[in-house]
């Protein structure tokens, strides 16, 4: 009986975490990445990494709460150890604050991150536009680091990483006989769902070593997070935009919006601007199908 | 009316700084001059990491815990200014460790979110079995001393590179008040059979995704003699080796 032969397409976080987890299950299978593009250039790059989740209306809650604690989990024990610098993972507090109070008091992930409480009238002394507001401490996963951390272990796990740019998924028939699906926006050609849609996010990446706190505001449109090398100054959603480039107005904006919440960045220098284009439309997708085309299945 | 600030470390700075701002408007001829035979980043300020925390108890004086509060207050009304960074102020967040259940401290409510650590947070530090969690602030003593000089110089404050040996010699050179802010060696000018050194010896390290401050404490062997970290602005700041008794009045 031979190994079955999988290609994970994608190279951004879930793909090479999914290559990974792959080649260490057992029974083994022949796991080959195969992405048109690797870090810095994947759109996981651009993200800041912070596991603060979004609420998917089509999934049910306990389903989320359970892929939110097992990410958060096996992140934090990198966080806790050695390995934390080089894969670039840490711990990082701060405080989500809101201009009128939710309707939902506490989100389903409260009980995940560490030290979840509602603000003090005193902290939130520090954001006067803000009435209400949560403090915790979360994990901020860098996407660069972690991505090129897990693509050195994918390689000593003997897992090659083939650079190709596909046109179709069947183009991986009959070389491979599972194919694991992480091409993010690149399912809208490769696999044929229309219902993918780019949501354009564009970022600023400033040196503000004094920062030492998230801060995030409502939904998350306007955010200040903290990393190792520099602070992530975000952001925008728009909808059905495919342009990659950075737009300067935008990123004025974004600057002025985080200067409101936190007044110290204009003090920050190296500007750095990004774009990257998230896989939106639908909610998050994890499923099996068996294929079956002209030349055989899939 | 000459007012002699002896020592250029923060408390010599800061009282320069208040002096001028409170009395210069009220007394046009004041003059404040600043002594010191070292300046930044020659002073012990420079070595603190800046990491505004009040002692665990209560200080003999009740007048102390009061100066704390007001501190932290004063500092805290500039964190929210755009200068914060040039001040070299910051908010920071962290953890005091314990090896037992202690009261808390009298600090709580001045310092910002105060509570107690969670099961899962003692859980990253296994030799620790309670601890605190609160944010407070930050002073990088390089930071705050460069603008503190900065905002001196604008008023007008002179400074002066010199070893003073006694308030004798200040008084015949024409001040009128004189204030001894030389830390550790205030003994030299004025017999203080109290004051010790509390040598602190730290390393500086780079590890910029260190974003808190991991306090331990050993309640048998007192304040700083045991492992702390402390990230600071540019380096990280570790405590490793703590010699020398710890004075009443450490800086």
């Amino acid at each position: 009986m031979h190994q079955p032969r999988v290609a994970v397409v994608g190279a951004g976080v879930v793909g090479l975490s999914t290559a990974l987890c792959l080649s260490r299950l057992g029974p083994p299978c022949a796991v080959t990445v195969v992405a048109d593009k690797v870090t810095p250039h994947t759109t996981s790059d651009v993200a800041a990494g912070m596991l603060i989740p979004h609420t998917y209306p089509d999934i049910p809650i306990p389903k989320q709460k359970q892929w939110f604690r097992e990410t958060f989990d096996h992140l934090f024990a990198i966080a806790n150890s050695a390995e934390a610098e080089d894969a670039g993972v840490h711990l990082v507090s701060g405080w989500q604050i809101f201009r009128s109070v939710p309707t939902e008091e506490v989100p389903f992930w409260a009980d995940v991150v560490l030290g979840f409480r509602r603000m003090t009238e005193a902290e939130l002394k520090k954001f006067p536009q803000h009435v209400f507001g949560y403090a915790f401490t979360t994990l901020k996963c860098e996407s660069s680091t972690y991505l090129s951390w897990l693509e050195k272990r994918l390689r000593a796990s003997g897992v090659p990483i083939l650079s190709r740019r596909l046109g179709d998924l069947w183009e991986l028939h009959p070389a491979f006989d599972v194919v694991v699906n992480c091409s993010g926006l690149g399912s809208r050609q490769l696999a044929g769902d229309a219902e993918v849609l780019p949501v354009r996010g564009q970022v600023l990446r400033v040196r503000a070593p004094w920062v030492k706190h998230f801060i995030r505001e409502g939904a998350g449109l306007t955010y200040v997070y903290p990393g190792a090398s520099d602070v992530v100054l975000g952001g925008t959603r728009q909808e059905g935009d495919w342009n990659l480039s950075p737009d300067a107005e935008a990123s004025r904006d974004i600057f002025s919006r985080c200067c409101a919440l936190e007044p110290s960045l204009r003090g920050a220098a190296g500007l750095r601007e990004q774009v990257g284009l998230r896989p939106g439309g639908r909610g998050v997708r994890l499923q099996a199908e068996r294929v079956r085309g002209a030349a055989g299945t899939l | 009316m000459r007012v002699v600030v002896i020592g250029a470390g923060v408390i010599g700075l800061s009282t320069a700084l208040c002096i001028h701002e409170r009395y210069q408007s009220v007394l046009p001829s004041l003059d404040v001059r600043v002594y010191a035979d070292r300046f930044t980043p020659l002073t012990t300020t420079d070595v603190a990491a800046g990491l505004c925390q009040a002692y665990l108890s209560d200080p003999s004086n009740p007048q102390e815990a009061h100066w704390n509060q007001q501190t932290f207050d004063y500092l805290l009304s500039h964190i929210h200014s755009p200068n914060a960074a040039s001040m070299g102020l910051a908010l920071i967040s962290g953890y005091n460790l314990f090896h037992e259940t202690i009261p808390d401290p009298s600090w709580k409510d001045a310092v910002l979110g105060f509570r107690r650590l969670t099961r899962r947070e003692l859980d990253m530090f296994p030799n620790y079995s309670y601890g605190w969690f609160n944010t407070s602030l930050i002073v990088e003593g390089r930071r705050y001393l460069e603008w503190l000089t900065k905002r001196l110089t604008e008023r007008g404050v002179k400074f002066f590179q010199q070893k003073v040996e006694s308030f004798e010699e200040m008084a015949r050179g024409g001040a009128d008040v004189i204030i001894n802010c030389t830390g550790v060696w205030a003994g030299a000018l004025q017999p203080d059979p109290l004051l010790k050194p509390g040598r602190g010896q730290i390393i500086k390290v780079d590890a910029p995704w260190m974003k808190h401050f991991i306090i331990t404490h050993d309640l048998a062997k007192g304040i700083y003699q045991t492992p702390y970290i402390i990230p600071g602005m540019q380096k990280l700041l570790l405590n490793l080796l703590v010699s020398g008794q710890f004075a009443p009045r450490f800086g």
